[in-house]
């Protein structure tokens, strides 16, 4: 486990050869694990550890630098075969497509195996300028493509740089790989800054809000710690895993040993379902109900998901309201609904809720009990609660993402999408025949007011139409006008446009709305965009955000990465010029306080505005190597350069327009 | 008769001078996350004797109403944070009701701010002046009606 400074003599080209072919005919063809490497006899070559030492200066330089040297004397060429070679081969059986990644020297030895052994492909190195940003593109991708991708972090600084987006993924119920690469034997690793930048156990950074993690001590034990780890990550509730990868195991080279090194065969698990009879219970309460009602959150996971919720909801014909984690029910269809059906229910199912609480009652932060906010519920005292959820599986105890506790009637254990069809079943059969009239008659109502609320949404939207700063409903609509006719896939949307994508977008495919951050880390929008587009880019979908921009902020850096590996994106700009999202929590404080909150120069209170200077997002975009444009204020502007913009992004370039926006 | 029951006919009368209007504010949905139920809330949750003393205490100042000024209350729609939740142009949003065009009569209007028990805080005189509201309403009923959606072609893509 320690960095060995043996080396071993071995035909790395016999095991180049041997070893990729095995894996790649083991991943195909599923067989039996597959004997991978096994090394020729081993000649350890004496390395004298009492060599002098440079000065400490030069040494931490060409530590970092990866040029260590202990004396006049050159030293010889690593000789056999790299232990990060073989990694490189496991990694290679899970098809994961692209590796996002700061470069780092803890990791150097498997980032040398990717390039050359590996020749960059599957996965291919994306140079990102932000362990934030790249776990956030694997966040992004993995909505957009259904796989998980890997990404690499230097041990202490760069996992905390990448806790951020690896916490909205854990809360948004996305796998992600996270390897970390660390220096773990004091006694071998370098001096000064490889060693500010290692730790005893860096997972324990993001234990709290990653599945599994483990730190393999062997070559074996990586094997079967990497595909445990996907197999972990992609079992619902999905969420991200950790290793962490010694620096020293990745450079020493295959033992001899006797050892004989395999990859294991990566078999998906199968979902877990709800209990037969708690399915029954619930299939004859919503059977029976006067009202019930479908929320969904996280339930879909695929484009069947929707097709199976759709199925729920037409054989009960009651409205479904979609919370938009994902895109889990078609907004076109006559069933979607708005919130105000929660009200009216006599019985509610909720599928895969990240907030089930929030579902059923409303806080109202007006200082209230004590100052904490009152409580109104939404619901009648005798409503009854059905809730089917793989998160329960999976709860810790340190971050409070479970929310406040709720009691619920028929809770379930499960997946939705896994026992939806047990469900459906359920339900055709407990339906009465004597209620069958009743449930198309109110499948009829349903309709109705589907309709209506559409003509509410459209005519809320038409107010301030012409505003400058251009409203958030004109911005989106002007941006849906422009890629109708495309096979379009919205990537990313701020929620403070009002939701208007939500609301007026016909969204009906899965890739049609990818839902937000999860943890609501600002600073997601950006990175996910261009990773859910490098997705995209590979599906012939044609992607757009809507971009936030105190979120482009975070790290703009991504800006670059999308432009280095040609990855087409519009993003058009909710340029509000503040962290509105704070604004009005200062304002209300000052408000129950009894105090004018002061402003400085600004528009908002001190410490909420993005302005004096006002940033110009269009140079930013543009120094990094995109199309861009603005700030747009006009109204009247807008469609015109969005039209321009799409053009770009059609030929395989990111276009970013910034527009100047009303608050919300 | 009691304040709150004359404060209901008062009500009453300024919406028949006025336009007529019947609604009344619902609250501000809350900040962030996703839209939540909408709810009748606003003045049918104030007190009774606050309600009345809010109401009494802005038509006293008639002398500022009547001299409201939809420019300054413009300038004061912005200084005072209004525009944070409702927009520039009092159209609403995820975080905060519609105001205009055709705001709730000045005295509603009035009290909702002074006293509102929903997420939007209340304004206490302190922090927003009889003068600034007479000014912000006469603005928000100077904004003018929106074009009809029907004839916006980009709200009708899909119809």
């Amino acid at each position: 486990m320690a960095r060995e400074e043996t080396h071993q003599r071995v035909d790395r080209r016999k095991f180049l050869a041997g070893a990729a072919g095995v894996a790649v005919a083991g991943a195909a063809s599923g067989a039996a694990p597959s004997d991978i490497a096994h090394a020729a006899t081993p000649e350890p070559e004496a390395v004298d550890a009492a060599l002098p030492r440079p000065p400490r200066s030069t040494a931490i330089a060409a530590a970092e630098a990866g040029t260590a040297q202990g004396g006049t004397a050159a030293m010889p060429h690593a000789k056999g075969v790299a232990g990060s070679d073989f990694m490189v081969d496991v990694i290679k059986t899970l098809d994961i497509t692209y590796l996002p990644a700061n470069p780092a020297s803890s990791f150097r030895g498997l980032h040398e195996s990717l390039i050359n052994y590996g020749r960059n492909t599957k996965p291919e190195f994306l140079t990102c300028m932000h362990e934030e940003s790249a776990a956030a593109m694997c966040h992004g991708y993995f909505k957009a493509a259904g796989k998980p991708l890997l990404t690499l972090c230097h041990g202490t600084v760069g996992l905390q740089h990448a806790t951020m987006a690896i916490y909205n993924a854990w809360c948004d119920r996305v796998p992600l790989i996270v390897v970390g690469g660390n220096d773990l034997d004091a006694a071998k690793r370098p001096p000064g800054v490889p060693t500010f930048h290692s730790a005893q156990d860096i997972n324990a950074l993001v234990r709290d809000f990653t599945k599994w993690d483990d730190t393999p001590v062997s070559l074996q034990h990586f094997a079967q710690s990497f595909v445990r780890a996907y197999k972990i990550a992609m079992t619902p509730p999905y969420g991200p895993v950790a290793i962490a990868l010694d620096a020293g195991l990745q450079q020493d080279t295959i033992h001899e040993n006797g050892e004989r090194l395999y990859i294991p065969r990566y078999v998906p698990m199968t979902p877990p379902q709800g209990d037969a009879n708690a399915v029954r219970e619930a299939a004859r309460l919503l059977a029976n109900a006067q009202n019930p009602v479908i929320v969904v959150d996280r339930a879909a996971r695929s484009e069947d998901g929707i097709r199976l919720l759709v199925a729920l909801a037409e054989a009960l014909q009651a409205p479904v309201v979609d919370q938009g984690g994902r895109m889990n029910f078609p907004r076109t269809h006559p069933l979607s609904s708005p919130p105000t059906v929660i009200g009216r229910a006599d019985v509610i199912i909720g599928l895969e809720l990240a907030d089930y609480w929030g579902t059923v009652n409303a806080f109202i932060d007006n200082g209230g009990d004590d100052g904490s906010g009152t409580r109104e519920s939404r619901i009648k005292g005798d409503t009854k609660l059905i809730s089917i959820s793989a998160v329960e599986l999976n709860t810790k105890s340190n971050y409070q993402d479970f929310q406040r506790f709720q009691t619920v009637d028929v809770p379930m254990a499960a997946d939705s999408q896994a026992t939806l069809p047990a469900l459906i079943e359920a339900v055709k059969a407990a339906i009465p025949a004597d209620r069958k009239a009743a449930i198309e008659k109110r499948g009829e109502a349903l309709k109705k007011a589907h309709v209506e609320q559409q003509a509410r949404t459209r005519a809320a939207a038409a107010v301030a139409w012409d505003a400058s700063p251009i409203s958030t409903a004109r911005l989106v609509m002007e941006t849906y006008g422009q890629i109708k006719d495309l096979d379009w896939s919205l990537v990313s949307s701020s929620g403070n446009v009002s939701s208007w994508p939500n609301r007026l977008w016909p969204m009906e495919k899965h890739h049609h709305w990818l839902g937000p951050s999860g943890g609501a880390g600002v600073g997601y929008g950006a990175p996910a965009s261009v990773g859910a587009a490098l997705a995209n880019r590979d599906a012939g979908r044609f992607s757009v955000s809507i971009q936030a921009d105190g979120d482009l902020m975070y790290a703009p850096g991504v800006l670059w990465t999308a432009a280095r590996h040609h990855i087409p994106l519009l993003a058009v700009m909710h340029n509000n010029r503040g962290y509105h999202q704070e604004v009005m929590h200062v304002q209300r404080l000052s408000n129950r306080r009894n105090r004018v909150a002061s402003l400085g120069n600004d528009m908002g209170p001190i410490g909420t505005s993005i302005q004096n200077p006002d940033i110009d997002y269009a140079k930013l975009a543009s120094s990094m190597g995109w199309w861009s444009a603005g700030p747009i204020k006009d109204p009247n502007e807008l469609g015109p350069t969005i039209k321009r913009a799409v053009e770009v992004v059609k030929s395989g370039q990111p276009a970013l327009i910034d527009v100047w926006t009303q608050p919300r | 008769m009691g304040l709150r029951a004359r404060l209901i006919v008062l009500f009453k009368t300024r919406r028949l001078m006025l336009r007529g209007s019947t609604r009344i504010i619902p609250p501000p949905k809350r900040e962030g996350g996703r839209p939540k139920a909408d709810r009748v809330g606003g003045s049918a949750a104030l007190a009774g004797p606050v309600l009345a003393a809010i109401a009494a205490a802005f038509l006293l100042g008639q002398g500022a109403a009547l001299a409201a000024s939809a420019e300054k209350g413009k300038a004061a729609f912005v200084k005072n944070g209004c525009w944070q939740c409702h927009g520039f142009q009092g159209q609403g949003g995820v975080a905060g009701a519609k105001l205009a065009p055709e705001p709730i009569p000045a005295d509603a209007f009035a009290a909702f701010v002074r006293s509102s028990n929903r997420n939007m805080p209340a304004y206490s005189e302190a922090v927003i002046s009889n003068d600034d509201l007479a000014d912000i309403h006469a603005y928000l009923e100077s904004i003018p009606k929106p074009p009809d959606p029907k004839s916006i072609p980009l709200l009708n893509q899909n119809q």
